[in-house]
């Protein structure tokens, strides 16, 4: 039996964390799940930060989990930017929860890979090389949208979030 | 604190122990840390993807 594993998102001022989102939708409300038509983006400005987690729920018989990565594919609309804390160096830790924003995010400022990192680049426990060997979850990964003046129209894009599983 | 809450269905508890006993009634009673609940809510097509997986593995541990 494999682990199971599913993505978090948490909102709002006293962290509402929802565990088993089915999508990452971004747009200007802090909410999960949201719709994009329902909650556009004014050009020029961001969307609400997305706070999420990996969360293994169950290790399912395996020993480890580790190396998380992840990335976004398919490009955006315009010239908007999207901006996380993940990173393969210089990883910041463990962000503390706070309010998700749609100013510009003092917590998410390098560019989200778009493609596989070659290393982890979303820690555990704080650090890039740290290791779930129980029920657990990821440090917070958070995430947004810039948008540019010009930008007339959105996208839609692919998250992934991968991990070695150690039988 | 965080609040705890289960997004298929809607249920909230104070603690993620609390979420991960719950029998979720969008997952046809599954609890979360099992695989029916993720193919009865986000992943209809856990088995696919878990075999694709162990598939990637396999090969990466060649």
């Amino acid at each position: 039996m494999a682990a199971t594993v599913e993505i978090d998102e948490a909102n709002g001022a006293g962290e509402t964390l929802s565990h088993n989102i089915a999508n990452s939708n971004m747009g200007s409300a802090d909410a999960k799940e949201l719709v994009a038509a329902d909650n556009p983006v004014t050009p020029g400005e961001n969307t609400y930060e997305k706070w999420q987690k990996i969360h293994v729920t169950n290790m399912g018989g395996s020993s480890k989990i580790d190396n998380l990565k992840v990335w976004r594919t398919t490009a955006l609309g315009g010239s908007a930017t999207h901006v996380t804390n993940a990173r393969t160096t210089t990883y910041g830790g463990a962000e503390a929860y706070a309010t998700p924003v749609a100013t510009d995010s003092t917590v998410a400022d390098q560019a989200m890979p778009t493609s596989e990192p070659a290393s982890a680049n979303l820690g555990i426990g704080g650090s890039l090389t740290g290791e779930l060997t129980a029920a657990g979850s990821s440090d917070y990964l958070v995430h947004q949208i810039q948008t540019d003046a010009g930008d007339v129209a959105g996208a839609s894009t692919t998250m992934h979030y991968q991990y070695d599983e150690t039988a | 604190m965080a609040t705890h809450k289960c997004s298929p269905c809607g249920s909230e508890f104070k603690t993620e122990a609390e979420y991960l006993e719950h029998a979720c009634e969008k997952a046809g009673g599954a609890k979360p840390g099992t695989a029916d609940f993720l193919k009865k809510t986000t992943m209809p097509h856990y088995d696919k993807v878990a075999e694709a997986a162990q598939k990637r593995g396999a090969a990466k541990v060649k």
